[in-house]
């Protein structure tokens, strides 16, 4: 370990380096450390709560549509695949191509969204039905929010793509948006399995 | 990712696997290495000052009251070295001329002395407290009293058998009533935030929690009026949430019991 | 400043990418410059001292007669609640990650600045703006928070605690946290890409060492106090049931999680200043640290453990596995055994010379090693019960954090002093301010500790005639008022070297670290030339040659067996 890091001493900044971790991508790999502890909080409330439940999980007879929430995740996980669809059209510095994949990415993120908001009306129960609706809302929607903050910062990203043709800043930010975009997903996934599957 | 929580819903003496590990830890073996570190601390108990603590009132609170001392005269031994060679560094090594000292950067030797010795005093330590803890924290399945204490901002309200309620009267603190050298099982809840169960001459204290029951046994071993406090901070009143212990001879308290009972029906 | 020419590089980067700065007041509100951004850190976290420490004085005045209406119960609640949340948010945490840290960590490992100077600047107005949050909680007409630093649930819900002032406090202390996150994921970015040629990971100076583990602490608890502050949050406003009994939640589940974080957290604040005093005590002895690797290694075992030991605060609970958590609390005194005969090795033999910084470095181990062994008692259950809540776990804890984040602190601002502005300090008031300190703090704990003895509930707003509380508590106040005392000294200190500047050199206390190869203060991108880095000590290795550490025979050996491997 100490040798891999002592070999980038001199400051690298917005350099790009396609075989290994710009200075940007590393501060983001630092950051979605702190995230995955985020999501960990939630996961170690929602299965303390149910490991002390007593009768059925979840409460109160709560029915959810796995099928549906199941297709919208097959969505988001090919997101992920779109998305790095467009990273190597960037590192390859073929513009037009990588801002046509992070529309689709964009897409594919707001129809995951927009299931989201579906489900959230049309639930038999709100956040105060009982503490399984309290997680359900809580962890989707604090989900949710991660994956809309994705797709703001890859509107940004559309517009600086348009940007001047020289711009060294450009794929480190890519890559950034990149692993977080495959964070959320992952994320999802686990998300999906505790609350829909697992009972 | 139950955050070791075990839950207290019902004796530890019912929680199964917990209960078999320890007794599989503490096979006959292991005992006598403990027994060693625990015969120190107990054959002491008489010369040993108290260091400031209540000897306890209770079989459980003396059990604690030895460990305590055990860890003093540790506390004490291990204080003296280090700030025996700390003040001895102080004074001998303080600047005497613009001389530059040998450069040294480590001693393997001493390194692994200073990292050894502390982790067998853990391991000592460790062990006493696991002997201690298990007898403190038994309880018994056949009790000769069972109280229900019940914690709410900002009282005690005690529930003895046959519908006997002692609740604050006015500003007079409740008190409980409990019979010397006999095991009374004590049921604890809370009815609104923790509160914390606490009794100083009785080295003992548990938290009252909302949605969890907590069981421990008081064994006590001197007759008396003791005071008994809210440790964990509860609200506005907190300081105020008082009540007492008058431990008796068990004839006195099965009159005591009799006479309320038979107001209750009354 | 005694320089070889020849030896020094010069310096990559740096003045490339800075433009010219603004001046005044615009300087301090738009800088993304490190230094700056420090010591505004600095001097914000030291306002929250101050007036947590004005808060401290009042609490100690209501407890100086039993039955005391000196303060009513709700404002000692809300004046123990904002002191101790101020104190360990505010002040020990910012002051030493956001101010210490910012200031000199890309100086000792040969930065220009931090990695990423923009988000730096939002951490510290995160910080500022969660701090006046706290504060405004005072304004609103229910008053500050008053459920205690630690906020537990149910207390903390909307029926027990209503009004803006607790919601204040939940929004800052989650501003706070985000601060910390980034000035974590900057400090671990800049140590890992912005060092210096030669700068092995094993030639870091322990301060850095020390900082990179406590950043990954904040990455791994400040997160999960995030989430159950949003949860609670919910609780409160959004009629969920997380920490409810009512709709099958678990008021037990905030205490985990709380201490989730808040045990960590105590090494998160404690790490930085170890590292302090791990930089003071070789300077003024003279002398390499004693046991390098031991400290990297002692201070990478504390973070894993502290993991692992936050249910000790939970004993009393009666819902926690007692003998493992007692285990690994009673462990993680080896490693801050080890940090401790480190130090004294570092000392012996050696020339140590009682300046301010090394007084206080002096007083932090005799005051810690005090409260970490009366931690090692707290971390058996069986004493935990018979003490737990009480003033002898409030006597603990002040020992263990006044020492490390008042005296370490201390050391490290007297040390750094000239560094950061070109000046000296006094010497004997701050060696007045010291004893005056370490003397109080015995004169206010040792009280408390035979208070808790004696079943002193902590946070009672006050006691009995009868409890029989009263002279301790007497003796206590004074040694408080004394303390308070010593921290007005500090301040004519200031006060005295702002109106009466004695100009201090580049290097006045024949440094080790890179910091001391710089002007003081250091310019806009820190270094002019970079003396080469054979070894953790590259400014020694350049003034004292004949005693460099790259020469010596062990040092040698562990260069050979870097380059081999």
């Amino acid at each position: 370990m100490t040798q891999a890091i002592s070999t980038s001493v001199e400051p690298v900044r917005g350099g790009i380096r396609f075989n290994k971790p710009t200075m940007l991508g590393v501060g983001t790999m630092v950051w979605l450390g702190s995230e995955l502890m985020f999501f960990s909080g939630l996961f170690a409330a929602y299965y303390s709560i149910r490991a002390n439940a007593t009768g059925p999980w979840p409460l109160g007879g709560i029915k959810l549509d796995v099928l549906q929430s199941g297709i919208f995740t097959v969505v988001l996980v090919l997101s992920s695949f779109s998305m790095q669809k467009a990273v190597f059209d960037l590192e390859h510095d073929r513009r037009a191509s990588a801002r046509l994949w992070i529309v689709i990415t964009m897409v594919m993120g707001f129809a995951f969204l927009g299931n989201q908001l579906y489900e959230w009306t049309h639930v038999a129960f709100s956040p105060s039905t009982n503490a399984f609706g309290s997680l359900f809302f809580l962890m989707t929607g604090l989900h949710g929010l991660h994956v809309f903050l994705g797709l703001v910062a890859m509107a940004f990203l559309l517009i600086r793509i348009a940007g001047r043709s020289k711009d060294p800043g450009l794929l480190p930010v890519m890559q950034s948006i990149s692993y977080y975009w495959h964070f959320v997903d992952i994320v999802w996934i686990v998300l999906y399995a505790t609350i829909f599957l697992v009972h | 990712m139950e955050l070791g929580i075990v839950r207290a819903d019902k004796p530890s003496a019912d929680v199964g696997t917990y209960e078999q590990l320890k007794r599989g830890l503490f096979s006959v073996r292991s005992r006598n290495i403990v027994g060693l570190a625990l015969g120190a601390t107990v054959l002491s108990a008489c010369n040993v000052p108290t260091f400031g603590a209540f000897r306890g009132a209770t079989t459980q609170g003396q059990n604690e009251f030895h460990l305590w001392q055990g860890f003093l005269v540790t506390a004490v031994f291990v204080a003296a070295i280090t700030f025996g060679v700390l003040f001895y560094a102080v004074i001998r090594f303080r600047r005497r001329g613009d001389g530059i000292p040998r450069q040294s950067h480590s001693n393997v030797k001493w390194e692994l002395i200073y990292t050894i010795v502390p982790v067998l005093i853990v391991i000592g330590l460790f062990a006493a407290t696991f002997v201690s803890e298990n007898q403190i924290d038994a309880v018994s399945s056949h009790p000769a009293l069972r109280v229900t204490v019940v914690g709410f901002q900002w009282g005690w309200k005690f529930e003895y058998p046959g519908g006997v309620t002692v609740i604050p009267k006015g500003s007079v603190y409740p008190t409980l009533e409990l019979p010397e050298g006999e095991t009374t099982t004590i049921k604890l809840v809370s009815t609104d935030v923790v509160h914390g169960f606490y009794i100083p001459a009785f080295n003992f204290s548990r938290y009252a929690l909302p949605g969890v029951t907590n069981y421990f046994d008081f064994t006590p071993t001197k007759i008396g009026q003791f005071s008994g406090k809210c440790s964990q901070f509860c609200g506005l009143y907190h300081a105020e949430m008082l009540f007492n212990v008058n431990v008796v001879s068990p004839g006195e308290f099965s009159s005591w019991l009799t006479s309320q009972q038979q107001k209750v029906t009354a | 400043m005694t320089v070889i020419e020849e030896e020094l590089s010069t310096y990559p980067g740096g003045e490339a990418h800075h433009e010219e700065q603004p001046k005044g007041l615009l300087l301090w509100l738009t800088s993304t410059d490190h230094k700056i951004i420090g010591k505004n850190y600095m001097y914000t976290s030291l306002v929250f001292f101050i007036i947590a420490g004005a808060m401290a004085m009042l609490i100690r005045t209501q407890l100086f007669a039993p039955n005391n209406h000196f303060v009513s119960p709700q404002t000692y609640n809300e004046l123990f609640t904002i002191h101790g949340s101020m104190m360990l948010y505010l002040f020990a945490g910012p002051f030493a990650f956001g101010g210490f840290a910012n200031y000199i960590l890309p100086l000792q490992i040969g930065a220009p600045d931090m990695a990423f100077p923009r988000l730096n600047a939002l951490s510290y107005w995160l910080y500022l703006t969660g701090g006046i949050s706290m504060l405004l909680g005072f304004l609103t007409a229910s008053g500050a928070a008053a459920f205690g630093w630690v906020s537990y649930a149910p207390l903390s819900s909307a029926t027990n605690s209503p009004g803006a002032g607790p919601d204040l406090w939940i929004v800052s202390i989650m501003l706070v946290g985000f601060s910390g996150i980034f000035t974590a994921v900057n400090l671990v970015t800049t140590t890992i890409y912005l060092r210096a040629p030669g700068m092995t990971m094993f030639r870091l100076p322990i301060f850095v060492w020390n900082m990179l583990v406590t950043a990954i602490l904040i990455l791994i608890a400040f997160p999960v106090l995030t989430a159950a502050l949003i949860m609670l949050y919910a609780d409160r406003h959004l009629g969920t049931h997380i920490y409810s009994v009512a709709g099958g939640g678990m008021p037990v589940l905030w205490q985990n999680l709380f201490w989730f974080f808040g045990h960590p957290e105590v090494y998160i604040l404690a790490l930085p200043f170890f590292g302090i005093v791990t930089e003071v005590i070789p300077v003024f002895s003279r002398k390499p640290v004693f046991g390098y690797k031991g400290l990297v290694f002692s201070s990478l075992s504390i973070a894993g453990l502290s993991t692992g030991v936050w249910a000790h605060h939970m004993f009393t609970t009666g819902t926690v596995l007692l003998p493992f958590f007692s285990a690994m609390s009673l462990l993680i005194a080896v490693p801050t055994g080890i940090k401790i005969f480190t130090w004294i090795g570092t000392m012996w033999g050696g020339q140590v010379e009682y300046k301010a910084p090394m007084l206080f470095a002096v007083g932090f181990i005799v005051i810690f090693v005090m409260g970490g062994i009366t931690g090692v008692l707290l971390a058996s259950p069986p004493i935990d019960f018979a003490t737990h809540d009480t003033y002898f776990v409030v006597a603990h804890f002040h020992q263990v954090l006044l020492g490390t984040t008042v005296f370490a602190g201390f050391a490290g601002f007297f040390y750094w002093y000239p560094k950061f502005t070109g000046r000296m300090y006094r010497e004997g008031m701050a060696k007045i301010q010291f004893w005056l300190a370490f003397i109080g703090s015995f004169i206010t704990f040792i009280p408390q500790y035979l208070l808790g003895l004696k079943g002193m509930p902590r946070r009672i707003a006050e006691y009995l005639p009868a409890d029989h509380y009263t002279t301790l508590n007497q003796i206590s106040t004074i040694g408080a008022y004394m303390m308070g005392l010593a921290f007005a000294t500090w301040i004519v200190n200031i006060w005295i070297s702002w109106r009466r500047p004695i100009p201090a050199s580049g290097n006045p206390w024949d440094g080790h670290t890179l910091e001391w190869a710089t002007d003081s203060p250091p310019s806009h991108h820190n270094f002019e030339k970079l003396p080469p880095v054979r070894s953790a000590r590259p400014v020694w290795d350049m003034n004292h040659p004949e005693y460099a550490d790259h020469k010596s025979s062990h040092s040698a050996e562990n260069a050979k067996s870097e380059e081999t491997r």
